[in-house]
C-alpha cells in the first residue's frame, strides 16, 4: 500500500475550500476505488510552529484598542453590578421584583441561565473527548473557560437571591457550633452547594491540567525574564519529556471521565429545585432531561457567538473553521429538536393526566399574561434552529451569530417561563398575582454579563484560546513538521491523522 | 378624708352636694345628708334603686313628622343614583389614621388603604372601564373624582362611594389616602341626605390602581373545589354536600404520632361573615407590620390571615363555569358569595418542611408547623412551595426605625415604613410575648404558639400534665375575637374537644386532599338557604 507523499490538506487554504463534506481522492483505494479523506481540521496549511505564534500572539501583544473598549464596557457593567448588590444587601430583598406569591425572580432565572450555560463547555471538553470526535480541539479551551465563567457568574445567585445573605455559609455542612445545627438533606437548595462546587472544582481543574502545555508553551516564547517566570509558574514547571506527555494524557483521560456525569447531573440537581415542589407546572418528572437538554442547547448557542466573534477577532478562522462551527449548528439544531419535543411532551401530559392544575398552567402559559414571553421562548427555540436544516445556512457566520443569540434569548425566555407562571397562578385563585422585573433586576442581569465578559476579555489576553498541544495532534505531520524532507515518520495509513 | 371639714370649698363641690341632695333624699349639712354623703364616699359606690320594670312597648306609630318626611322626599330618579355608605375601616373617619384598620381589606371589595367608586358591571362594561381608571361623580353641587370598581352584584343604576377617606389631617398614616366623598352630601333643610342622591358619572382620563389584597376573586368549584359551600336543599339529602373533591391517594410516608397534644382548627363557613376582625386581632397579637399602599400594590402583604370573598363562576351548560378560568366574573344579577379565611393549615405532610435547606421550618410534636425565625435565612422556597400561599416574608425592615439618613435616600419608602409602624411610640403596640422580624425572615401564622406555650407553662407551674388541655385552655388571637364564633381551636386528641366532634363531622372538608399535604384545618360547609 502507497501513501500519497503530498496530502491533501496542503490545498485547503482557508474556509473556502471548505465544503463540509469529505475530501474525495480518486483512484487511491487499493483497488483503485475513491477514498474518502475528512477536511482538514486546520486549514491554511499551517504548520506546528505556526499553531505557536498564531495562538500565542495575542497574549505578548500589547492589547488592542478593540479589546481596551470591550473591557472598558463590560468592566462598566460590573460596575453597575457591584452597585446592584451593595444597594441590594444594604436596603434588603425588597428592592427587587419578587413578592407574594411570585417568590422566586430574576435572580433564579438568571441562575439557572449561566449554570445551563456552562454544561456545554464540559460536554465539548469531557464527553466529545471520550467519543474521540478530534474537531473539539479547536474550541474546547474557549468553551471550558466559558463554563467555568458562566458557573461564576451563576455562583453568585444563591447567595444574593436570599433574604439574610450573610447566613449564606449556614448552607455548608461542617460541624459548628449552633447546635451542631445541619442542613436539611431533604432540600434540593442543599444539594446545589454540592452540586454547584463540585463542578466548579472538577472543571477548574480539568481546564487548568489541559492549560499545562500551553502555558509551557507561552513560556517557550516569553523574552521578558518575569513573563517567562510567571508563566513557568503557571505551568508548574512542564518539561514536556515523555514522562509528562503519558501522566498528562492519563489524568486528561480520568478527568474527562469526572467530569462526565457531571454534565448530566449539575443541571438534574438544579431541575430538582423545581421538580421536587408540588407547584403544577414544576412538578414533573421530565424537569431533568429537559434540563440538561435545555443546558447543552443553551451552552452550544453561547459557544457559536464567542466563537463567531473570537475567531474574526484574533485571526483564527485556520483553527476555528466553518466545519467546527457547521457542528456545532448541527448540535444545536439536534438539542432544539429535543427541547421542542420536551415542550409537546409537557403539553401532551397537561392534557391526558387530566389534573386541572395541570391543564390550566398550561394554557395559562401560553394564553395569560405572560403568552408574551411563551410565544418568545417557542419561536426562538423550536422554530428559529429549523433553518440549520439548510446547509448553506449552516455554515453562514452571520446566520451561525443571529441563530445562537436568538437561541440564548429564547432560553432566557424558558427559565422566565418556568419560574414565573407557575409561581404566579396557583392552586388557590385569590393568591395570583403579576411579577414584573424592577430596575435593579435588570441591573444585575445586565451586570452578570459584563462579569462574564470581563472575564473572558481577560482570558483572551493572557491564556491562549485554543488548545495548542490538542490543535497539533491532530494536524496532518505532512503539512504540518518543519523537519527537512527525508526523516523518517512512522508510515500512517490513507487518510490516517495522529490521534 | 371623709367626715373631715373641707378647708375653702368651691363652687363645684356645692354645686356635686347640692346634685346629690336628690339622690340621696336630704339637703346638704343636715346630718343624715353628711352621713349619706359620707357613707358613698368610703364606699366608692352606691346602688341606685331597682329600675322600674319596662313598659309594654308602645304600638309602632311612626313619629310625628315621619309622614312630612316621607312625603318630602324626591321622587325615586330615574337615572344614576348615588350611595355614601361608611367605611367599614374607617367608620365616619375617625379610624382613618390607624394603619390595621387601613390595611384590612374591605370584606367585599378587597381593596385596601383607599376606595373606589363601586360601578354595576354592565355599566362598567359599557363605559369600557378598567378597575382603578378614575371616573368623576358629579352630584351637582359637588364633584368628586375617584377609581372606578366593577362592583359584582351593584344593582345598574347605583353606584356607592365609601364615607371616611381622603382625610387631609389625621395624621401621617392616613393623610390623602383614597377619595374624600363627603361633599358629596347634601344638605337639605337640617337634614344631610347621604343616600340616593342624584349623580352623573364621567370618565376622566387617567388610573389610580387600586390596592387590591386578592388575585383573582372568581372560583370554578367544579374544577378548583376549594371552598365548601352548598344549599340547604342539597344538606338535607346529605350532610357531607358541598365536600366533594378528588381524593388522595395513598402515603409513602408513615403518618405522624401525635401521642401529646394535636392541635387543630375548624372554621365554619356558615357562620363567617367576612368582617376581618380575626385578621386585625392577628396582626395586633403577632406584631405583623403593616406594609402601607405601596406595599400591597407589589404583592407584599404581611398580614397572616386573609379572609378570601370569591364569587362563584356561573354555571354555563349545566356544569359550572366551564369556560371561565380567568378575568372578572361575567355578569350575573345575584353573584353568589363566599367568605374563606385563609391561613396557614399547619399541614400534617407539609411541602414547606422538606425544602427549607436551612432547617427553619419544622413540625413540632404537638401538632405545629412552626416557623424559626433565627434559623431562616430566606431563600423562600418554603413560601413557593405552599399551595396554599400563605406565608409572608419580611421583604424590608418594617419594624426597625432606620435613623441612617444614607438609607432614608438610598430607600424612601423605609420613611413610610417607619410612620406606619415604628414612629413615636408606636413600638408600644407590639406583644412583647412575639419577637418582631427583621428584614429576610420568613413568617406565618403559628397558632398562636405563644399562647400555647404559655398555657403549657401555666401546667408545668400547677403541677398538671402539661401534653394535655382542656378544651377553650388555649384560644388563638382569632378565635378569640371571632364575633359569630366560626373559628373553633383545640386539641383533636382531646375527645371533649369541639373541634374534634366538628372535623369528623359531615359537614368538614380539608382542602386540596389529592395532594395530601393533610391539613390540620377543617372548613366547615357553608349551608346557603335556597327555600327562603
Amino acid at each position: 500500500m502507497t501513501r500519497p507523499e503530498t496530502s491533501p490538506y496542503a490545498t485547503v487554504l482557508d474556509d473556502r475550500q471548505l465544503t463540509g463534506r469529505p475530501i474525495v481522492l480518486a483512484g487511491a483505494g487499493p483497488l483503485g476505488g475513491d477514498v474518502e479523506v475528512p477536511e482538514p481540521l486546520v486549514t491554511g496549511a499551517k504548520k506546528w510552529k505556526d499553531v505557536d505564534q498564531d495562538i500565542c500572539l495575542h497574549t505578548e501583544q500589547f492589547p488592542t484598542r478593540r479589546w481596551w473598549i470591550a473591557f472598558a464596557v463590560a468592566l462598566s457593567m460590573v460596575g453597575v453590578l457591584g452597585f446592584a448588590l451593595a444597594s441590594l444587601f444594604y436596603s434588603g430583598m425588597g428592592i427587587a421584583g419578587v413578592n407574594q406569591p411570585v417568590g422566586w425572580g430574576s435572580f433564579i432565572i438568571n441562575f439557572v441561565f449561566w449554570i445551563g450555560i456552562g454544561h456545554a463547555g464540559t460536554l465539548i471538553s469531557a464527553v466529545l473527548y471520550l467519543f474521540r470526535q478530534q474537531w473539539r480541539t479547536g474550541i474546547n479551551r474557549a468553551a471550558e473557560a466559558m463554563t467555568l465563567f458562566a458557573v461564576a457568574c451563576a455562583g453568585i445567585f444563591p447567595i444574593i437571591h436570599l433574604g439574610r445573605p450573610w447566613f449564606a455559609y449556614w448552607l455548608v455542612p461542617y460541624p459548628n457550633a449552633r447546635g451542631p445545627l445541619w442542613v436539611n438533606f431533604n432540600s434540593p437548595l442543599a444539594w446545589d452547594i454540592f452540586a454547584i462546587s463540585t463542578y466548579g472544582l472538577v472543571s477548574l481543574t480539568f481546564w487548568y491540567m489541559g492549560l499545562l502545555p500551553d502555558l509551557a508553551t507561552v513560556r517557550d516564547r516569553a523574552t521578558h525574564p518575569w513573563r517567562r517566570h510567571l508563566y513557568n509558574a503557571l505551568s508548574f514547571g512542564w518539561t514536556g519529556s515523555h514522562r509528562a506527555w503519558r501522566h498528562y494524557e492519563s489524568a486528561y483521560l480520568i478527568l474527562a471521565a469526572f467530569a462526565t456525569p457531571l454534565v448530566f447531573s449539575v443541571h438534574t440537581i438544579v431541575s430538582f429545585d423545581f421538580a421536587t415542589s408540588v407547584m403544577p407546572g414544576w412538578h414533573a418528572t421530565i424537569f431533568p432531561p429537559y434540563f440538561v437538554i435545555g443546558a447543552i442547547f443553551s451552552g452550544f448557542a453561547m459557544v457559536i457567538t464567542l466563537m463567531s466573534i473570537m475567531r474574526g477577532v484574533f485571526n483564527l478562522k485556520h483553527y476555528i473553521t466553518l466545519n467546527h462551527m457547521e457542528a456545532m449548528a448541527k448540535v444545536l439544531l439536534l438539542t432544539g429538536m429535543l427541547v421542542g419535543f420536551a415542550y409537546s411532551t409537557e403539553f401532551f401530559m397537561a392534557w391526558y393526566s387530566g389534573s386541572e392544575w395541570e391543564g390550566f398552567v398550561f394554557k395559562n402559559r401560553a394564553f395569560g399574561p405572560y403568552g408574551w414571553a411563551y410565544a418568545i421562548m417557542f419561536t426562538c427555540n423550536v422554530f428559529v434552529p429549523q433553518l440549520f436544516w439548510w446547509k448553506s445556512l449552516r455554515r453562514h457566520p452571520v446566520v451561525l451569530f443571529v441563530v445562537s443569540v436568538l437561541v440564548n434569548v429564547g432560553m432566557y425566555f424558558e427559565r422566565y417561563v418556568i419560574v414565573v407562571t407557575s409561581l404566579h397562578r396557583d392552586f388557590l385563585p385569590s393568591s395570583w398575582g403579576m411579577y414584573h422585573f424592577t430596575f435593579w433586576d435588570y441591573a444585575i442581569l445586565i451586570g452578570s454579563f459584563g462579569l462574564f465578559f470581563t472575564l473572558f476579555l481577560l482570558f483572551v489576553r493572557v491564556l491562549p484560546v485554543v488548545a495548542i498541544s490538542e490543535v497539533k495532534g491532530v494536524m496532518d505531520p505532512r503539512v504540518a513538521r518543519s523537519a527537512p524532507p527525508g526523516r523518517q515518520v512512522a508510515p500512517l495509513g490513507a487518510g490516517e491523522v495522529r490521534p | 378624708m371623709p367626715g373631715a371639714p373641707v378647708p375653702n370649698p368651691s363652687p363645684a363641690w356645692h354645686y356635686v352636694r347640692s346634685q346629690w341632695a336628690t339622690r340621696l333624699g336630704a339637703e346638704p349639712g343636715t346630718a343624715p345628708f353628711e352621713e349619706k354623703w359620707n357613707e358613698v364616699l368610703r364606699v366608692g359606690q352606691w346602688q341606685a334603686a331597682a329600675p322600674a320594670a319596662p313598659a309594654a312597648p308602645a304600638a309602632r306609630v311612626p313619629a310625628p313628622g315621619t309622614a312630612a318626611l316621607l312625603g318630602s322626599l324626591p321622587a325615586r330618579p330615574s337615572g344614576l343614583e348615588l350611595q355614601l355608605y361608611p367605611h367599614l375601616a374607617t367608620g365616619d373617619g375617625r379610624g382613618a389614621n390607624n394603619g390595621w384598620l387601613r390595611e384590612r381589606p374591605d370584606p367585599v371589595t378587597r381593596i385596601t388603604w383607599g376606595g373606589a367608586v363601586a360601578i354595576a358591571p354592565r355599566r362598567f362594561d359599557e363605559m369600557g372601564l378598567a378597575n382603578g381608571d378614575l371616573v368623576e361623580v358629579d352630584a351637582g353641587h359637588a364633584r368628586v373624582v375617584a377609581p372606578a370598581y366593577r362592583h359584582a352584584g351593584m344593582h345598574h343604576d347605583q353606584v356607592a362611594l365609601p364615607l371616611g377617606l381622603g382625610r387631609r389631617a389625621c395624621g401621617v398614616i392616613g393623610d390623602d389616602v383614597g377619595p374624600d366623598a363627603y361633599p358629596l352630601r347634601k344638605l337639605e333643610g337640617d337634614r344631610v341626605i347621604a343616600a340616593g342622591l342624584p349623580v352623573t358619572l364621567r370618565r376622566v382620563g387617567g388610573n389610580e390602581a387600586l390596592a387590591f389584597a386578592q388575585g383573582s376573586d372568581v372560583i370554578d368549584r367544579d374544577r378548583r373545589p376549594l371552598v365548601p359551600a352548598t344549599t340547604l336543599t342539597a344538606f338535607e339529602a346529605d350532610p357531607k354536600a358541598g365536600t366533594e373533591q378528588p381524593p388522595g391517594g395513598p402515603s409513602a410516608w408513615p403518618a405522624h404520632e401525635s401521642k401529646k397534644a394535636r392541635w387543630s382548627m375548624s372554621i365554619d363557613l356558615s357562620k363567617c361573615n367576612g368582617c376581618g376582625k380575626c385578621v386585625i386581632a392577628c396582626q395586633a397579637e403577632n406584631n405583623v407590620p403593616v406594609v402601607g399602599r405601596q406595599g400591597i400594590l407589589d404583592g407584599r402583604e404581611m398580614s397572616w390571615m386573609r379572609i378570601d370573598r370569591y364569587y362563584d363562576a356561573p354555571k354555563k351548560e349545566g356544569r359550572r363555569g366551564a369556560e371561565v378560568w380567568d378575568g372578572p366574573l361575567d355578569v350575573v344579577e345575584e353573584p353568589a358569595t363566599l367568605f374563606e379565611p385563609m391561613l396557614c393549615q399547619h399541614c400534617e405532610n407539609a411541602p414547606c418542611e422538606t425544602v427549607c435547606p436551612f432547617v427553619a421550618t419544622l413540625r413540632s410534636e404537638d401538632g405545629l408547623n412552626q416557623q424559626i425565625y433565627n434559623r431562616c435565612v430566606g431563600t423562600r422556597y418554603c413560601a413557593n412551595n405552599c399551595p396554599f400561599k400563605v406565608r409572608r416574608f419580611n421583604y424590608w425592615d418594617y419594624s426597625v426605625r432606620q435613623t441612617s439618613a444614607l438609607f432614608t435616600w438610598l430607600q424612601p419608602r423605609s420613611v413610610r415604613h417607619a410612620d406606619l409602624n415604628t414612629r413615636g411610640r408606636m413600638q408600644m403596640k407590639n406583644n412583647p410575648e412575639v419577637t418582631v422580624r427583621s428584614r429576610g425572615v420568613m413568617e406565618k401564622c403559628s397558632f398562636c404558639v405563644q399562647r400555647v406555650r404559655d398555657a403549657r407553662a401555666r401546667a408545668t407551674r400547677e403541677g398538671r400534665t402539661r401534653d394535655r388541655f382542656a378544651d377553650g385552655e388555649v384560644v388563638p388571637a382569632c378565635m378569640e375575637s371571632c364575633p359569630t364564633g366560626a373559628i373553633v381551636f383545640g386539641d383533636v386528641n382531646n375527645p371533649d374537644s369541639r373541634v374534634r366532634a366538628l372535623a369528623s363531622g359531615p359537614r368538614a372538608m380539608r382542602l386540596l386532599e389529592a395532594l395530601g399535604v393533610k391539613p390540620a384545618i377543617s372548613y366547615l360547609t357553608k349551608v346557603r338557604n335556597d327555600k327562603a
